[in-house]
């Protein structure tokens, strides 16, 4: 889908740049990192030992994975993942025992979804990431202040205006569709 | 099935969306007070007891109003063919999921088939093209709404069906901003959105 692009020290200790894994045969920018997302387990591992980079993992869309703290586990110590993003609260909860970044996926449809979220996020250390990316910009500067951060705008934002536009709203991040050129430096 | 009678009222919504482009959106019954005297001509009911729901759909029909049942988010009713089957007996005009194989049990059952359009990320956005294609619902409802100005190329391309939007619309500039891209109305909860923008 594409690679997560943050702002320099928003994400401490991780690239500034997140390529996805999706884009069979792209190269990965120097000083990016991997997002991998929407594979099955065993493209997840042989992807991410193709790659000397620091690697993201939307870990609901990998096949054959559990969504157990076994998983958390093999992902953080075995893979060396930096930052997992997952749905489930108890799962983004337990990542940073292995010393890995989490993320709770929030799927911003509407604002009744939206409130049931935030309402079960576990909050710090565990951050953000809004799906669809573009709705940060959209949220309320209330809204956006309820978020726990660090936010990741995740999805469907495809190009530099909406990337601009994320960032603007806060994010710390953004998943930023294709490899364009122009996307990765405005 | 009774298609003729689904297409007959799928064109009744959709008339009446051309006459005012905004359906209410209620989840409380406070709300449904407010919205049983708006100029909107269907309701959507979005949080209710759907086992107590016939008076509900009573009161809306003696409005004047359609009433719009969101299958996946009312309590008590499960989201397959028999749960459809007890709406429909409850009155439902039309019936909204964004599961597939439910929007078909509701075209089976002669009522309007609404599919939500659920528009996470590019992956969802296909799969959920796809899901429409198969099921061949009378109208697409396209979540979040407000980001139909963005998502547009990639979405009415491919969608034979009148689209509504639904999501963060908050205000007439950007129901009038969603109704410039395509759809053919908003469905909201702003009150303020229920009788003149």
């Amino acid at each position: 889908m594409g690679r997560l692009v943050t702002r320099a020290g928003a994400l401490p200790g991780l690239p500034a740049v997140f390529v996805s894994a999706r884009e069979r045969g792209g190269r990965t920018p120097a000083g990016a990192g991997l997002l991998i997302h929407d594979q099955s387990l065993i493209d997840l591992v042989r992807i991410s030992a193709q790659r000397d980079v620091p690697l993201a993992v939307d870990l609901d869309t990998v096949e054959g994975l559990a969504p157990d703290e076994a998983a958390i586990a093999f992902l953080a110590e075995r893979l060396g993942v930096a930052i997992i993003i997952t749905r489930r609260p108890a799962l983004a909860a337990l990542a940073p025992r292995f010393a890995c970044r989490s993320l709770l996926h929030v799927h911003c449809l509407d604002s009744t979804g939206l409130e049931r979220a935030l309402a079960a996020h576990p909050g710090d250390p565990v951050g953000t990431a809004l799906s669809p990316g573009l709705m940060l910009a959209q949220l309320s500067a209330a809204e956006r202040r309820r978020l726990p951060a660090p936010v990741v705008a995740y999805g469907l934002v495809r190009g530099p205006e909406e990337r601009d536009a994320a960032l603007a709203a806060g994010a710390a991040g953004v998943v930023v569709a294709g490899f364009e050129s122009s996307i990765l430096t405005g | 099935m009774n298609l003729p009678s689904a297409l007959t009222a799928a064109a009744d919504l959709v008339g009446r969306f051309r006459e005012f482009p905004c359906g209410a959106a209620v989840k409380s019954p406070e709300q449904l007070d407010a919205a049983l005297g708006c100029r909107c001509g269907a309701i959507f009911i979005l949080r209710a007891n759907g086992l107590e729901l016939a008076p509900v759909v009573r009161r809306i029909h003696q409005a004047g109003k359609l009433a719009v049942v969101h299958l996946d988010l009312v309590d008590g009713v499960a989201a397959d063919h028999s749960g459809v089957r007890w709406l429909a007996r409850c009155g439902a005009d039309a019936i909204i999921s964004s599961h597939g194989q439910a929007v078909r049990a509701v075209r089976a059952e002669g009522l309007i088939a609404i599919q939500r359009l659920l528009c996470v990320n590019r992956i969802s956005v296909e799969l959920g093209l796809a899901a429409v294609a198969r099921a061949q619902p009378d109208i697409v409802e396209l979540l979040p709404g407000i980001i139909l100005p963005s998502v547009a190329d990639l979405v009415l391309p491919r969608l034979s069906v009148p689209l509504l939007a639904g999501g963060f619309i908050r205000d007439a500039a950007a129901a009038r901003r969603v109704l410039d891209t395509g759809a053919i109305a908003v469905t909201t909860s702003e009150r303020a959105l229920w009788d003149a923008w």
